[in-house]
């Protein structure tokens, strides 16, 4: 009974795929689901069924969430609260008007949030010199970069990605980057670490992704890159597929950065433009605040960071470098990969759709990948229609894109 | 003012301040998940100020925000789970609702058809009868972690070994997605 097709007995169990796709697997076990998946079909498309049944059932779920609690409201509930607190407590000698004396076993250390210069005159000149030794780097990197970016001769492998650093304040950001050579429609592949140092605890504008929305696909990393510059000529389709194969879930919220801890981020970036850009980490910094209405708010406020994050400027080619081409080849219904052969083993794609029901629903449904995913053969997995509803739809538009890091990203339309 | 006060210990704006704090900023989440439990404003609310009630008297054994937001988001589903059992029984009648009438529910909603909106309310109603109707684990876990908490978080928010968090949460979709496709199709 429990021989299955295609099924043998290393295949991962549910609990494995979800955990690996919540990035809640230790490193070494997470490896291992990675390569795995790369090369059993099986173990994939039970992977994309699970991320697609987990996130309609989260779905489900948020649709029973209320409209967002406005801070006025919050206010006003605090209010409330206060109102029922038994008279001693809040009408103590020492308390202002409209707070209240808390009983003593309530006293719990909340960590201050507003970043607090903890370190001596010393520490922070020796932070400035880090800091000036930091630019330096990365000017001198960026010469560096600069000098080697124009048209380069065929290379196999990739370089050593680049990385700038910046610290200040007790946080340490990191950014490492896929070299060049930079051309249009390339896949870069960045890693971002956020290190806390100090005895602060930091606010940050950001998300914790929930399920299936690991920080890869959240639209709301805590850290994130910003691009700037930029020219012509673009890659406007392969924007249009990116946008519609990587839609945003979720909203701003805040997540606490605290001492010691450190936050990772690992991002994918497309290159739709040409010329010169300028890459730089940001993360947007927060404080608690009372506004004139007497509500604390959460807002947005100067960080340690702000100023002297560290930033990478590339230029891209309009060109894609003969040895770091991807195509794509329609078959019939099928869509064939090819890539050169270091490329093979790292692709990526990501794909949106559209189904028609026919008569039987009025509505379409629509469907993406939501993350730049591992390809584990040279042929596209083509889309489906409404399996799950006992539905059988027909696919009428799908867009797709595979790349890899330091490869491009080549895009299509099945229509 | 009364005696007890020259008994009761001295508090600082400070401390004043963090409770403000904490329950400005945790308010909006506890009131959610109250509400996806009882879907009425004014019995989220009412569930919300006894959470923050019961952190004010007896307050848990926290010693980072985490925990304390942990403990917070915790009693506030128990609480929830416990008002949404108790009027089950205006739930109890489940329809089925065919799948092309659900899909029109959101485009119409959008239409502001108060006719769909009563549909709306009905797959609220649905989508809240199955989530009870889960073990009360893989209750905590899937609402916990549909509001972002990590595996570790929900380890320490329930208890539940770190190790199972998978498998329960595995479970909890797989139960959920079932119940929820056999009474909205009628199969499975």
């Amino acid at each position: 009974m429990n021989e299955q097709p295609g099924r043998n007995n290393t295949c991962l169990d549910d609990d494995q795929i979800l955990a690996w796709l919540d990035g809640a697997l230790p490193p070494r076990e997470a490896d291992a689901v990675e390569a795995h998946l790369a090369s059993c079909a099986r173990c994939a498309a039970q992977e994309r069924a699970l991320m697609r049944e987990s996130r309609q059932v989260f779905d489900l779920l948020s649709s029973l969430d209320p409209p967002p609690v406005t801070h006025a409201e919050s206010a006003a509930a605090l209010a409330r609260f206060q109102e029922h607190l038994p008279p001693e407590t809040h009408h103590h000698e020492n308390s202002q008007p409209g707070t209240f004396a808390l009983p003593e076993s309530m006293l719990i250390p909340v960590r201050p949030f507003t970043p607090r210069p903890r370190f001596g005159t010393l520490v922070q000149t020796l932070v400035a010199v880090l800091v000036i030794v930091a630019l330096l780097g990365t000017t001198l990197l960026l010469l560096r970069l600069r000098l080697a970016s124009p048209p380069t001769p065929p290379i196999g492998a990739l370089a050593t990605p680049v990385t700038v650093h910046a610290e200040a304040g007790g946080l340490e950001i990191r950014m490492q980057i896929t070299a060049g050579p930079y051309f249009l429609s390339e896949m870069l592949a960045a890693d971002l670490t956020l290190t806390n140092h100090s005895q602060t605890t930091f606010l940050l504008q950001g998300t914790q992704a929930p399920l299936s929305e690991a920080w890869r696909d959240a639209c709301h990393p805590p850290l994130n890159i910003v691009m700037t510059g930029g020219e012509s000529p673009y890659a406007p389709n392969l924007q249009s597929t990116l946008t519609a194969a990587i839609p945003c879930f979720g909203s701003v919220g805040t997540v606490q950065l605290q001492p010691a801890q450190t936050i990772m981020i690992h991002r994918y970036i497309e290159l739709t433009s040409s010329g010169h850009l300028t890459l730089t980490p940001r993360a947007v910094f927060q404080k608690p605040a009372l506004g004139q209405d007497g509500v604390i708010q959460i807002v947005p406020t100067a960080g340690p960071l702000d100023g002297r994050w560290p930033s990478l400027q590339i230029s891209v080619q309009p060109r894609v470098p003969s040895d770091r081409l991807i195509s794509l080849h329609q078959q019939r219904a099928q869509v064939l990969v090819d890539a050169p052969p270091p490329a093979r083993s790292q692709l990526l794609y990501v794909y949106a759709f559209d189904c028609d029901f026919g008569q039987r629903a009025s509505g379409h449904e629509s469907g993406s990948g939501g993350y730049w995913r591992s390809l584990p053969t040279m042929t596209i997995p083509t889309p489906q229609c409404g399996t799950s509803m006992n539905i059988t739809g027909k696919v009428v538009h799908w867009r797709y894109a595979v790349g890899a890091p330091g490869y491009n990203i080549a895009s299509g339309t099945y229509a | 003012m009364s005696l007890d006060d020259g008994e009761r210990p001295l508090v600082t704006s400070r401390e004043v301040e963090a409770f403000e704090v904490l329950f400005t900023r945790y308010y909006p989440l506890v009131y959610r998940l109250a509400y996806r439990y009882v879907g009425q404003p004014d019995e989220a609310e009412d569930i919300a100020q006894e959470v923050f009630l019961r952190f004010y008297h007896l307050p848990p054994h926290a010693s980072t925000e985490a925990q304390q937001r942990a403990w917070l988001c915790r009693v506030a589903i128990n609480l929830g789970l416990n008002a949404a059992r108790k009027r089950k029984s205006r739930f109890g009648q489940e329809r089925r609702i065919d799948a092309a009438v659900q899909e029109n529910v959101l485009d119409v909603a959008k239409d502001r058809n108060p006719e769909l909106f009563v549909l709306a309310g009905e797959q609220a109603a649905l989508v809240r009868a199955i989530l009870l109707e889960l073990p009360e684990r893989q209750q905590l876990c899937l609402v916990l972690r549909s509001i972002g908490f990590s595996y570790g978080e929900i380890a320490e928010a329930t208890g539940i070994s770190i190790t199972s968090i998978g498998t329960v949460l595995a479970r909890a979709v797989q139960s959920f997605r079932r119940s929820y496709y056999e009474r909205t199709t009628g199969t499975e």
